[in-house]
């Protein structure tokens, strides 16, 4: 089927759709239907690398004069009706030129309001995409001095701010509810967590569970995840933790090569001890759609609200079990400067498309999870001994979510985990509107707990 | 369909001698009651004996099949998910994916941190 003109036209010429003047030019790039001339494949393993390349050579130059053809075509027509769609008192130049040797079907042509349509309804076009600057990806140099004591100053990290914690700490601060964190395990002797942890256990990669004397983390990130869902204040007074009376079960289920079966072991021993909220900052190898039987049993039998993160492999791809259909998954948001936030360019996020099947876009919401202060084992570092780090990901959107459900939970200990999930969604802010959501970048958009908890009440 | 694509494509490509981990889902008509919080945790081990018959039910097919194809389980019985880790053959998984007490087959595929 081919694609309607409207579909032709990238999603990303939006902006400059929205903003620019009718007769505002931009550069595009229009990949275009050529004749596609059946040469026989390259073979000859034994050829030298002289022949192959004099082979590549011919079969581009038969390529190129093909994909002249139907450009110079493509010029004319697209030349002429521009013309009719300008003003007949100052018609505009629109520069059109092939790449390279056209060796591929792709051109560049300005565009204006008006004949960018003109140019998506002409046969041989199949996409336009606007032309835009192409950077390395450098690592970014990231000023946490100054976050460190924007954050010592206000008293709570910027994740907490931005969601307006404080303020809802005025009903509730989590208590009595339970979130059970599956991860690498806890350091639950950090002086954050006292007193927070209220079950332990380590399952092993053959889904035994082993019951220990004290907590341990086999790694940093279960302990900064618990730091954030249930964590109080730093020695320099900064509260880290969403929901700091919610009470921690924390199975240690990613300890060296762990499987579905520790999972399985995990959240199986999180029903036993009464978890309300389970967090999942993991993700399996593949995709495995299956797993929304074992969401639908947590939320519809057990009354268990899980939180799965979507992934930290950037725009276009998700991970199970956040990319399951019934999953409630999280993207990572990035404070960029006080009043401007986007999508952390690493954050996950997908449309599934199935025959017969609503598509499916993830993440659901989002939530801060770039540069995100919270506790972690004493590690010994030149300078000292360090318990607090900063650290990105969806891992820590994730518990950002699941504190702010416990806190919601707290105060409406009667609403069901559907419920809390649906008003999450619906009171999310979504930068381009409602009627733009869900998309594959901000799901329903950002999280909004104070408007949750006013939509819960009423 | 009670095994994923992309499980069925590991199977597929496997040597038919081989021994594949998975996790079964037993089918268990359970319904859900809207309730409180506190109904619900105290609905948990209801929720879990039901699960526990349904899978009485369901394991004589399930160790029947395992035993033609030289397969076992990997646990006792069934937990609170109503999930029963075996290990059998590639043709002993699509097998079990037959039997009328398995609602879905999961293959016991790595997991990780989302670092």
């Amino acid at each position: 089927m081919s694609p309607s003109s409207q579909e032709k036209i990238s999603p990303a010429f939006e902006p400059f759709l929205a903003e620019s003047d009718k007769n505002d030019k931009r550069d595009a790039i229009v990949i275009y239907r050529s004749t596609n001339n059946d040469l026989p494949p390259l073979r000859g393993r034994l050829k030298s690398l002289k022949e192959k390349l004099a082979d590549i050579a011919a079969r581009a130059s038969v390529q190129s004069t093909a994909h002249q053809q139907v450009q110079a075509q493509l010029f004319e027509t697209y030349g002429r009706e521009s013309l009719k769609r300008m003003p007949k008192a100052k018609p505009q130049h629109l520069a059109m030129a092939g790449i390279g040797s056209a060796a591929f079907p792709v051109a560049m042509m300005e565009v204006t309001r008006a004949t960018l349509p003109a140019l998506a309804k002409q046969q041989e076009v199949v996409a336009i995409l606007p032309n835009q600057r192409v950077s390395l990806i450098r690592p970014k140099d990231i000023n946490y001095q100054e976050l460190a004591s924007h954050e010592a100053k206000s008293g709570f990290t910027w994740g907490l701010q931005e969601l307006g914690i404080p303020d809802l700490w005025a009903t509730t601060r989590g208590a009595e509810i339970n979130v059970a964190v599956l991860d690498t395990g806890v350091y639950g002797k950090h002086p954050a967590l006292q007193g927070r942890v209220k079950d332990f256990v380590m399952v092993d990669p053959l889904g035994r569970r082993i019951e220990t004397n004290d907590s341990f983390d086999a790694g940093r990130h279960g302990t900064h995840v618990c730091g954030t869902i249930a964590g109080g204040k730093t020695a320099d007074g900064v509260c880290i933790g969403v929901a700091p009376e919610a009470q921690l079960l924390v199975g240690a289920v990613l300890v060296g090569d762990a499987t579905l079966l520790t999972i399985f072991e995990g959240l199986s021993w999180a029903i036993e001890k009464g978890a309300d909220i389970v967090n999942m900052s993991l993700g399996f190898q593949y995709y495995e759609p299956q797993f929304a039987l074992i969401f639908d049993m947590l939320i519809e039998q057990y009354g268990i609200l899980p939180v799965a993160a979507i992934g930290n492999e950037n725009h276009g791809n998700t991970s199970s079990p956040g990319n399951v259909r019934n999953a409630f998954s999280v993207g990572a948001l990035e404070k960029l400067s006080p009043k401007r936030f986007e999508i952390a360019s690493f954050s996950s996020g997908a449309s599934l498309f199935f025959p017969g099947e609503e598509p499916i876009h993830k993440p659901d919401i989002v939530a801060p999870g770039v540069q995100v202060y919270s506790c972690i084992p004493p590690e010994k570092r030149s300078g000292g001994v360090f318990d607090y780090t900063y650290m990105d990901g969806t891992s820590m959107a994730t518990p950002h979510t699941a504190g702010v459900a416990a806190l919601l939970m707290s105060a409406y200990p009667d609403v069901e985990p559907e419920r809390i999930i649906e008003v999450l969604k619906e009171t999310a802010r979504h930068p381009q509107g409602a009627a733009k959501r869900p998309d594959n970048r901000w799901g329903y958009g950002l999280i909004q707990p104070l408007e949750a908890m006013k939509a819960l009440a009423s | 369909m009670k095994i994923s694509p992309e499980f069925e494509q590991h199977l597929s490509i496997r040597d038919p001698d081989s021994t594949v981990q998975a996790v079964l889902l037993i089918s268990a008509s359970l319904r859900k009651t809207p309730s409180s919080r506190q109904d619900r945790i105290a609905k948990r081990g209801e929720v879990r004996n039901r699960l526990q018959a349904a899978a009485e039910l369901a394991l004589s097919e399930i160790d029947q099949v395992l035993a033609r194809f030289g397969g076992r389980r990997l646990a006792d019985s069934v937990d609170a998910l109503g999930s029963l880790p075996v290990e059998t053959t590639p043709a002993g998984i699509r097998a079990l994916a037959d039997a009328s007490g398995v609602q879905a087959i999961l293959e016991n595929q790595r997991v990780l941190p989302m670092h």
